[in-house]
């Protein structure tokens, strides 16, 4: 393949193996573990594939020990792959790692890459000074970080003291400084409350919208996803389950739609292709599908036979489709 | 030629950002700072105490003078004073939390992370050993170097640096393979300030345990500079241990390198 029609990120049959050894049970058991040699292989990613144009942003996706963090390290190039192999933006990441991080930004939501003993801008001022920032290009990324994070009133304090969303505000400012064109968020919204998490979204919308930085995030909050990611790539038992926008996931996975309807007096509702799924408090749930009967119709055809007082719409949620799909897991 | 003096300004630029914040945090904790000038201050008021009393009126030892030994003891708290630095703290506590993960995404390696460190510590140091001179004058009548000595004696202590934070380095990596590195700092600081002749001067050790400790580099780290300052090893014989520092500084710089290198393959391939 020729090097300009190369993604962005372009990951190929990346394999990663961890070994155990096997603990012994019975007498002796922690002694006999320390000289056994009885190792157990597990899979954390298991030939995944997949590739990242510029100016993506992509949601990875799976459930705790699916292999998400493994990959970002691996993208990262702090692991290396037992198989296959990656590049990031030309670059394979475990083979030249400090040339890889010229080009990536990470957090990992986990951990912090702030320098804990001191305050908050000699974090900054030290990756400007590694990742060979001019001057003046520091001062301005410094502006525009600082007020878009609200991060001024505690420059001067020292991580160590800062709360959690205004710690993950820090270390996202510290992967971005350098102004790098792939972004690895590794959970960034986990433990935030609510309006810290809406503030990390709304500045890594910003990021990708304006300066098209390549997102590749993981989370356990649909919200995260649904806000930021026009593509999902759901992965389990580090394989690749799915990878396409997450509209299609919802209407492959729940086709279903549902119509709520209130009626003037309780109503022993029927209606051709749609079905009563809940009723409660004088409202009726109508599950049905838009490829049997259109919304339009489904709601003409209400309004006509019943006297409806309110009704309204409900799509699924991106939640309650992984959570179908994770269950249909556990009982394969 | 402007491209390259460029190139080596951010190349220095980089390493002075991880020194100085390192200089910043060792700042920070001023109490800790201050335990750890009062540690060696202690040591040279009871060390020059206890070699008076050792001699017990005797103006020389084995001809060595009750002066010279105790600018000796004095000579080395400083030393040791200036070569305990933080690196196997640092380094294992990185590991054990994780915090290696983080390290090793920057964009400047892992080893040199560590020597900025190691300098930080350097630049904090002396001008505590500076604050300890008037203590020493008091307590042990320090006595001015021997003559043409200071210039090999400085030499000497800048080797005896640089092999002791080769030495340091190399305990402090053994983390990435054993996770435990607490007791073994321990031991290393024990047996090392003994060995290294910092606490007993190798001239008054029994015989055998001299020459053995003649082969280790440890003297190397503060006997081999404090017996050139003191005259006790003076003209060809003080260039001859000094060729002998530079053997050790070659073959454990160049261990030091191997080592890390193969600790950091271990952990991007294990993912320690």
């Amino acid at each position: 393949m020729a090097d300009f029609a190369m993604a962005l990120i372009e990951a190929s049959e990346l394999v990663r193996e961890f070994q155990r050894v096997r603990r012994k049970e019975g007498p002796f058991g922690g002694l006999r573990t320390f000289f056994s040699r009885d190792v157990v292989l597990t899979r954390a990613v298991d030939e995944v594939s997949f590739s990242i144009e510029a100016g993506e942003s992509v949601g990875y996706l799976g459930p705790n020990g699916a292999g998400k963090s493994t990959m970002i390290k691996m993208l990262t190039g702090i692991l290396t792959p037992t198989s296959g192999t990656a590049r990031v933006a030309g670059v394979v990441p475990w083979l030249d790692r400090q040339h890889n991080a010229r080009n990536i930004g990470v957090v990992f939501g986990q951990r912090s890459q702030l320098w804990w003993d001191l305050p908050l801008v000699d974090s900054f001022r030290m990756l400007g000074r590694i990742y060979r920032i001019p001057r003046s290009r520091y001062r301005d990324s410094m502006d525009r970080l600082v007020d878009t994070l609200g991060l001024a009133a505690f420059l001067e304090t020292p991580v160590r003291q800062l709360s959690l969303g205004q710690r993950m505000r820090g270390d996202l400012a510290a992967a971005m400084l350098h102004a790098p064109r792939v972004l690895y968020l590794d959970e960034p919204t986990v433990g935030l409350d609510i309006l810290a998490k809406e503030r990390i979204r709304q500045l890594v919308e910003n990021l990708n919208a304006d300066s098209g930085t390549t997102v590749l995030l993981t989370t356990h909050d649909m919200d995260d996803v649904e806000r930021l990611c026009q593509r999902l790539i759901l992965i389990d038992h580090g394989r690749v389950l799915y990878d396409g926008p997450p509209g299609h996931l919802k209407t492959q996975y729940i086709p279903q739609r549902e119509l709520v309807v209130q009626f003037a007096t309780p109503t022993d509702v029927r209606v051709q292709g749609a079905e009563v799924s809940r009723v409660e408090n004088g409202r009726t749930w109508l599950s049905f599908d838009p490829e049997d009967i259109p919304a339009v119709t489904l709601i003409a055809d209400i309004s006509a036979r019943y006297e409806v007082t309110d009704l309204h719409l409900v799509e699924p949620g991106l939640e309650a489709v992984i959570r179908q799909i994770y269950l249909e897991r556990e009982t394969v | 030629m402007i491209d390259a003096a460029r190139a080596l300004y951010w190349w220095l630029d980089a390493r002075g950002g991880f020194v100085s914040n390192r200089i910043r945090i060792v700042v920070t904790y001023r109490v800790d700072a201050v335990v750890r000038l009062t540690g060696p201050m202690l040591q040279v008021v009871l060390m020059g105490a206890l070699w008076r009393a050792l001699y017990r009126g005797e103006t020389t030892v084995d001809g060595v003078s009750l002066d010279v030994m105790t600018t000796y003891v004095s000579l080395a708290a400083m030393q040791q004073l200036v070569n305990r630095d933080d690196t196997i703290d640092w380094l294992s506590r990185r590991v054990r939390t994780g915090a290696i993960g983080t390290d090793l995404a920057q964009p400047v390696g892992l080893l040199t992370q560590q020597v900025c460190g190691q300098v930080a510590q350097l630049v904090v140091k002396l001008p505590m050993v500076v604050l300890m001179l008037p203590v020493s004058l008091v307590a042990t009548r320090l006595t001015a170097p021997a003559a043409g000595a200071l210039g090999p004696y400085l030499l000497a202590s800048v080797l005896g640096w640089l092999i002791n934070s080769c030495l340091n380095l190399l305990v402090a990596v053994t983390c990435f393979w054993t996770s435990e590195l607490v007791g073994m700092a321990f031991l290393y600081f024990v047996i090392s300030g003994f060995l290294s002749g910092a606490l007993v001067p190798l001239w008054f050790m029994p015989g055998w345990l001299a020459s053995v400790l003649g082969w280790l580099p440890l003297q190397a780290v503060i006997f081999t500079p404090l017996s050139i300052y003191l005259g006790q090893s003076a003209g060809a014989a003080a260039w001859q241990a000094v060729g002998v520092q530079l053997l050790w500084l070659a073959v454990l710089a160049g261990a030091v390198w191997l080592v890390f290198r193969r600790a950091v393959r271990r952990a991007v391939v294990h993912g320690g």
